[in-house]
């Protein structure tokens, strides 16, 4: 008969030796679970009183095998468990009322924990075949691991205040750690693993420390807003979600990270968003903090807030560029203020709001609202803001640079609701430069002219590039007039002419001025109308004097000169060629220049700098006694002299005419527009008529301006109302 | 000619601050009159000038502002307000198959109840405009158009039709166009007065626009504006 030491521990061999059983069933002493359970017991007894154990291990192993093998595993674990409760529950028990200091408290915890799990993994290497045996087959039975968990959770919560002091210990070093204090991170470690490792961190652990949390990042958010400015704020925000995150990485369970942010987050940042923006954006933005900015946009999408600081962008927009646009007083500057702003918030959406696409829309819809806030005056400042630039004494900027900034203004151009306006102003400034010869550069007038094409189509620029055809066009004939027999025989010398042609419709209308031409600029003028009608019959050709400008040669006492005059102001110096001295009354009479343009050009020529004439008696204005002579005395350094024609500038009636003359073309513009609508439709309702209109037409109009058009064209017969249904309008042809 | 112009005129002017219509006068034919007899020898013989229809209507027993001269003038096909031509008298006349003064008078209820008629209501508010206005105009002087209104929304009740021509005074103060004319009848007949079922983006011309924001502005209607925005 094998004895029990002697069997092997597989089963397949506990088969083979079944028949043996039979045979012979070995008979055990009878008291022999008693006492091997005795030398067990106080094995276990000595482990966990950390004395020295008489008894090798070697035997104790055997002493589990051998009750296991006579099936008495069942009645061992109940008796383990036992005896490890009895030591678990005095080791905790000893915890109650240890010392009032916490990290000491924490301490002796973390000890009895350390020693537990030593003891147990000791107790169940003894009995590890147990674990493998009894419990493995047994339903429902925990390893010995897992009973003394369960033995420790138990009469840890039994132990209520250990358990809570515990806790409190806990919550206690993690806000002395937020409040900036040095704490035992390995021990906090180790506790927290415990409660994980019991199984009871989410409820006893977690629960009330994002509560803690709450309430502390709560008191800190208020606390803070009030103390320090937004840029300080979010970057201690910041700073503390980075804390909180490597809490997590250092002591705290992984599965906490995101409530446990989640929750600072709100505290710190969704409870004060709107408080942020208003007392810290503006700010910002004024300032041109990007880092802040960056800092704001990363936090805020943190929290889904990007939607309310997308209306802070919306709004600080507005009003900053309701500042630029409707102060009166800063109109010379309005354009360029609106494109450093244009330009800084670029710089800021790509900086600090990551290109967001949202933003970026944004930006453009407060900008479309701004500069449309004031009708028509932008317009015709982006307009002149183009003069200047494209205008000939701009040095120092290349072409480069020109190119560059007519693309920014673009940008301003396109958010132009009135482009006509634009235009319409774009087109006086534009004929000005080209029949002065002050364009800086044809290229760039040119390359200007195609962006407005890309953008506006060829519609828009029609005229304006009709106007360029002018001017070369009129090379041309000035070329082939020079050329041609009646110049070679008929002109009078000594002059030389050259004569813009302009298309009427391309050009701004210039009020006609009447002038008396002196008999050698007449002849010239008949003798190439003459040679233009009989190349290009049919066609009328009417003089613009008030655009004529002309070099003259003069011979002053103390030197010649070549002055460089408008045309009325040489009508009026070539008078002195016969005489020495006229009253404004002669010279009106001679030149049949208009009062006022007469009384302007004689300033020009008798008070301002250059003197070629003088004017008695003295004194700025010019009164109707008054009688001017040829200023003998004349000298001047330089050879060619311009003088300067009073008021070139554009007067306010001029500026005023210009804007009605767009509003009585937008009036035609709707008429035509319904009329063709209505002419390829024949019956069409007034919903969808207004909003084909509305598709038509490229300026801003108000619905009830249409239906006044509308109501026009009804009176005028090209229209008529449905007559069993006034919603709906019959083409009349 | 100078004369009838000028009684014409002296009409109108007593219309216009009496808001009343005008008087229709008579013309002398086969059937009935000799007070007329003189215009026989007048140049202008062949119309019924203001001092007829004064006459005419003393004959029939009708007020001279009663509306149903208006009908009457409508089944005449009449071109001018206060006159009559030969032609449209003798037309109307036997269209309306009277041939002598007891028939006329027998006749008054049967035209005045056709105003009650919806479809001949507004074949005759229609007729008004051209009617009433100033030939050779294209629209209707205010003071007029106001008068006519408030004759025939007195018979065919609206009750917006003081506050229409008060605001027509204080905002607009202009001449009134056919479109105006004929759509304000649609407005009357369709919107119900609290505007509850007025469409701001509808056809309205501008001016009918324009009195509903009159209206609201000074609470006079409260109108529905979710009901406007649909």
């Amino acid at each position: 008969i094998p004895s029990p030491s002697l069997l092997p521990s597989q089963t397949q061999w506990l088969t083979c030796f079944f028949p043996i059983y039979f045979l012979a069933k070995p008979t055990l002493p009878t008291n022999f679970e008693e006492n091997t359970w005795a030398t067990l017991k106080s094995a276990i007894s000595s482990i966990f009183l950390k004395q020295p154990d008489p008894c090798d291990l070697e035997k104790l192993y055997q002493a589990v095998n051998d009750l296991c093998l006579h099936k008495m595993g069942g009645s061992l674990y109940r008796r383990i468990e036992k005896e490890c409760e009895a030591h678990i529950s005095a080791a905790l028990k000893s915890l109650v009322g240890q010392s009032e200091d916490l990290v000491v408290f924490l301490s002796l915890v973390e000890k009895c924990w350390q020693d537990f799990c030593d003891q147990m993994l000791m107790i169940r290497g003894i009995a590890l075949y147990l674990d493998r045996t009894y419990v493995k087959q047994a339903p429902n039975v925990r390893s010995l691991w897992d009973m003394g968990l369960q033995l420790f959770r138990k009469h840890l919560s039994l132990a209520s205040e250990v358990e809570y002091k515990t806790v409190f210990g806990l919550l206690q070093m993690i806000e002395s750690e937020r409040f900036g204090e040095a704490v035992d991170r390995t021990l906090l470690n180790h506790l927290l693993k415990m409660f994980t490792a019991l199984g009871i961190y989410l409820e006893s652990f977690e629960k009330p420390f994002l509560e803690r949390t709450s309430e502390f990042y709560a008191a800190e958010g208020v606390k803070y807003m009030q103390q320090s400015d937004v840029p300080d704020y979010l970057k201690h925000v910041e700073m503390r979600l980075h804390e909180e995150h490597d809490r997590c990485l250092l002591y705290l369970d992984v599965s906490t990270r995101r409530p446990l942010v989640a929750t600072a987050e709100k505290q710190l940042l969704e409870r004060h968003i709107s408080a942020i923006l208003e007392k810290g954006f503006m700010l910002l933005m004024d300032g041109n903090r990007m880092e802040d900015l960056q800092r704001m946009y990363y936090l805020f999408s943190r929290v889904n807030a990007l939607e309310s600081l997308r209306q802070a962008i919306s709004s600080y927009i507005r009003k900053t560029g309701q500042d630029i646009v409707m102060d009166e007083e800063k109109d010379k500057d309005m354009v360029s203020c609106l494109l450093d702003f244009k330009a800084s918030l670029d710089t800021i959406w790509e900086v600090s709001f990551s290109k967001n696409e949202a933003f970026c829309n944004t930006i453009k819809d407060a900008f479309e609202h701004l500069i449309n806030l004031r009708q028509n005056r932008p317009a015709e400042l982006i307009a002149k803001f183009l003069d200047e630039k494209l205008r000939a004494g701009n040095k120092g900027t290349s072409e480069e640079e020109l190119e560059g900034t007519l693309d920014k203004v673009l940008v301003l151009f396109r958010f132009i609701q009135g482009k006509d306006v634009f235009e319409a102003f774009y087109k006086k400034d534009l004929a000005k430069r080209l029949l002065l010869g002050k364009s800086a550069s044809i290229d760039a007038e040119k390359s200007m002219i195609s962006k407005l094409k890309t953008e506006c189509g060829s519609q828009f620029t029609n005229k304006l590039e009709g106007m360029f055809k002018d001017i070369e066009l009129s090379k041309e004939i000035n070329e082939s007039f020079k050329q041609s027999s009646q110049a070679r025989t008929k002109l009078p010398s000594g002059i030389e002419m050259s004569v813009h042609v302009l298309t009427t419709g391309y050009w701004p209308t210039y009020p006609p001025m009447d002038v008396r031409l002196p008999h050698e600029l007449n002849v010239y003028q008949d003798i190439f109308k003459e040679f233009y009608l009989s190349k290009y019959s049919g066609r009328r050709l009417m003089w613009q004097n008030s655009l004529g400008h002309c070099v003259l040669k003069a011979e002053f006492p103390k030197g010649r000169k070549e002055l460089a005059v408008s045309l009325f102001q040489t009508v009026v110096l070539m008078l002195f060629n016969d005489a020495q001295n006229l009253s404004f009354q002669d010279i009106k009479d001679a030149t049949s220049i208009e009062d006022k343009e007469l009384r302007r050009t004689l300033q020009s020529l008798a008070c301002g700098k250059v003197r070629v004439l003088q004017k008695h008696p003295k004194g700025r204005e010019v009164g109707d006694d008054d009688s001017f002579a040829f200023n003998d005395g004349f000298t001047a350094p330089l050879y060619r002299i311009k003088v300067n024609a009073i008021q070139m500038k554009e007067t306010v009636e001029e500026n005023t005419s210009t804007t009605e003359r767009v509003f009585q073309d937008r009036q035609y513009q709707v008429d035509a527009a319904i009329v063709r609508i209505m002419k390829t439709r024949k019956v069409l309702s007034h919903t969808l008529l207004i909003t084909e209109l509305f598709q038509q037409l490229k300026f801003p109009i108000k619905p009830a301006d249409l239906k006044k058009r509308i109501e026009s064209l009804i009176d005028r017969e090209y229209l008529e109302r449905d007559k069993n249904n006034p919603q709906i309008y019959n083409y009349l042809a | 000619n100078k004369l009838g112009r000028g009684n014409r005129d002296k009409v109108q002017q007593l219309m216009t601050i009496t808001g009343a219509r005008p008087v229709i006068g008579i013309l002398k034919e086969r059937l009935m009159y000799s007070t007329t007899s003189p215009m026989l020898q007048h140049p202008y013989a062949d119309m019924i000038l203001a001092d007829g229809i004064s006459l005419l209507c003393n004959d029939i027993q009708v007020d001279p502002q009663d509306i149903v001269m208006l009908a009457i003038s409508w089944h005449m096909k009449a071109a001018t307000m206060c006159e009559f031509s030969k032609q449209e008298f003798v037309g109307g006349l036997q269209a309306l198959g009277i041939d002598s003064l007891e028939k006329f008078r027998e006749r008054i209820p049967f035209i005045r109840s056709e105003l009650k008629d919806e479809h001949k209501f507004q074949e005759i508010y229609n007729f008004a405009f051209d009617w009433a206005k100033e030939k050779g105009q294209k629209s209707l002087a205010l003071d007029t158009a106001i008068g006519m209104w408030q004759l025939l929304f007195a018979e065919k009740e609206w009750p917006l039709v003081e506050h229409w021509c008060q605001f027509l005074q204080a905002r607009h103060n202009k001449a009134i166009s056919r479109d105006t004319w004929s759509q304000l009848l649609e407005f009357a007949r369709t919107v119900d007065p609290a505007l509850t079922n007025y469409d701001a983006e509808g056809a309205w011309p501008y001016l009918i626009d324009e009195f509903v924001e009159y209206l609201l502005e000074n609470g006079i209607q409260k109108g529905q504006l979710s009901d406007w925005t649909h």
